[in-house]
């Protein structure tokens, strides 16, 4: 390993294994059951850290068994119609593990979501005809599980389907005029909204490439702004992982993630943030190509 | 009641039963809201609460509370939340009642990253370290069935630590909202929904209706009491993008709908003119003010006139005006 930041990683990924359940899949926290998106991060963050995961085999065959007919995946095996908007976590993961069969079947599921629209809303200043990615089936669409689709779909080569190029113009369409993203409000009610760091890291991520990186300016600097001193680790773990793919340097960023991840873990410990710290740390493109 | 107010007490009831159905219920539960003092959060009001929560009857002592403040974003100077402070107040309260087990836990509607509700460094700062916080987005969750049957959902995830809680509650701040007009504790109830199933924001309920969802979890889900921050509210674009109106007390009871509909008169708009109020009304006491005692200050006492959207005059009234 040649990461600056090589033992540290190899510890805080090893940590992860404390947390592993009987079942082979991992909770969000101490005292609760597997989940879907803490047992992807976790595995996704020993691939990243270019580590083994004892026993892989039982956390692979915990998160097949979440998976529906359909391809997507759910979030348990007994809770699989619930949380299907981390399909596309499922996917990337599937793809840099070289499942491709799984893989597949969740981008052909991917594809196929489809959020609803809305006419539109005198109060909201945004076009509800454009068709992105919901968190749930039969409800709108919205930044992360739109940019969360599109960030699969480019690194699967699918950028220039037809749903992409869509998806693109509603990530733009949500963005604040003073630069970022929230939830997917930027005007209601004659006011601009407040961008959010995470939702902002997980849209530029989505458009880079496709999109004038003049455009992204102002959304760029949000993340940049105030990020050494920021107490969110979910927050900082995207604006490293952000700002690194958009070529910034993010030592001093990930000096502060490390502080943050090596803080004695109390009630606020989240399992899959913790591991998207570490996917940050690391020197591979998790969610890029 | 004026003829308009009544004339859409009418449409709305007629509207939910089905046409000829009775118009909402006459319930002869009495419903005790207290209004207590409390000019700023720099005052120690937490011996206050504490009287009145046994004067209510609750039973704390040995008990595992779980407190639902709004924590639904955050952003420096903006009174959006439950002030921090009077979190703490409440937790102090409870502990020294003798609760076993004192959890503040949000399911925060917008914000994914904990760190800005449950965990805010601030918040924690701020209580005793006996009392836990929980992010109430990401955890597990238990179904319970929909007992209010407004929407066509048959069930809810709730949280699981509002279902494990033996005292559950609800701790609003009084605001103004821009779709239901007011937001207070039957609304706050969309934060007892785990994201991780629901989405940024909760878009089902959205979909399903607001209004029906709000009374849903309203009948649906274990509150045993409510306590609403009216020391300083928010008027004008809330939730989020409003302007601090301070208002100067506590208001508390048993009965959600009650408390609901004094912090409404409070904010100088109507009940009867808020559709979710009035449907409300229908199945929980505590609707018209004839049914509400106040025990200690009486709500005229804090009445005053939140500033609102111009879509919303029209809620505007009430007793104080």
């Amino acid at each position: 390993m040649t990461n600056a930041w090589g033992n540290e990683i190899k510890k805080l990924t090893e940590s992860l294994l404390e947390f592993r359940l009987n079942d082979g899949g991992f909770p969000y926290r101490r005292g609760n059951a597997s989940s879907g998106e803490p047992t992807i991060f976790a595995t996704a963050a020993f691939w990243a850290s270019d580590m083994s995961l004892p026993e892989t085999e039982k956390t692979l065959a915990w998160l097949l068994a979440s998976v529906n007919p359909d391809g997507s995946i759910g979030m348990s095996p007994t809770l699989k119609t619930e949380g299907i908007w981390m399909s596309p976590h499922f996917a990337i993961l599937m793809h840099h593990l070289a499942k491709l069969p799984e893989r597949d079947r969740a981008i052909k599921f991917i594809l196929e979501f489809k959020s609803e629209t809305y006419e539109q809303k005198e109060d909201i200043d945004q076009d509800n005809s454009l068709i992105g990615w919901p968190w749930v089936n039969g409800t709108f669409g919205w930044v992360e599980p739109t940019a969360w689709a599109l960030i699969a779909l480019n690194i699967f080569g699918l950028e220039n389907h037809p749903r992409c190029i869509e998806a693109r113009k509603l990530i733009l369409d949500r963005r604040i005029a003073g630069g970022g993203w929230n939830y997917g409000n930027r005007y209601v009610c004659h006011s601009d909204l407040l961008p959010f760091r995470d939702t902002t890291a997980l849209a530029l991520l989505a458009l880079r490439g496709f999109v004038e990186e003049n455009l992204l300016k102002s959304s760029i600097e949000i993340l940049e702004k105030e990020s050494s001193d920021l107490e969110a680790l979910y927050s900082l773990a995207w604006s490293v992982i952000c700002l690194d793919v958009f070529g910034k340097d993010v030592s001093k960023l990930q000096e502060r993630l490390y502080d943050m991840l090596s803080l004695p873990r109390g009630e606020d410990f989240n399992l899959a943030h913790f591991a998207l710290g570490i996917i940050a740390l690391s020197d591979k493109r998790v969610f890029s190509k | 009641m004026t003829r308009r107010q009544f004339l859409k007490w009418l449409f709305a009831a007629l509207g939910a039963t089905g046409m000829g159905v009775v118009i909402g219920r006459n319930f002869r539960t009495i419903c005790p809201v207290t209004l207590v003092n409390v000019p700023d959060y720099s005052r120690d009001f937490s011996k206050d609460v504490a009287k009145v929560l046994l004067e209510d009857g609750m039973i704390i002592k040995g008990k595992k509370v779980l407190l639902k403040p709004n924590f639904v974003e955050f952003h420096p100077g903006r009174p959006i939340n439950t002030d921090i402070a009077f979190i703490r107040n409440i937790a102090e309260a409870c502990l020294s009642l003798g609760a076993a087990d004192v959890v503040v836990g949000e399911a925060a509607g917008h914000r994914r990253d904990p760190a800005f509700s449950a965990y805010h460094p601030l918040l924690r700062k701020a209580l005793d370290e006996r009392v836990r916080c929980i992010d109430m987005n990401h955890c597990d969750a238990v179904k319970i069935p929909n007992k209010g049957g407004y929407s066509d959902v048959s069930a809810f995830y709730l949280a699981s630590p509002v279902a494990q809680a033996d005292v559950v509650i609800n701790l609003p701040k009084m605001k103004t909202h821009h779709w239901m007009g007011v937001t207070l504790s039957m609304k706050n109830l969309f934060g007892v929904l785990p994201g991780i199933i629901y989405g940024w924001p909760k878009n089902p309920l959205h979909i399903k209706g607001i209004g029906k969802s709000i009374l849903d979890l309203t009948l649906s889900v274990p509150v045993h009491y409510v306590i609403v921050d009216a020391i300083v509210g928010m008027e004008g674009d809330g939730p989020i993008l409003g302007n601090s109106k301070p208002v100067g007390t506590i208001i508390m009871g048993k009965h959600p709908l009650a408390v609901d509909c004094t912090a409404t008169r409070i904010m100088g708009f109507d009940p009867y003119n808020i559709p979710y109020l009035i449907y409300g009304g229908r199945n929980l006491p505590g609707l018209a003010e004839k049914n509400i005692t106040y025990p200690r200050e009486h709500p005229q006492r804090y009445a005053t006139k939140f500033a609102c959207l111009p879509k919303f005059e029209n809620l505007k009234g009430g007793p104080f005006w």
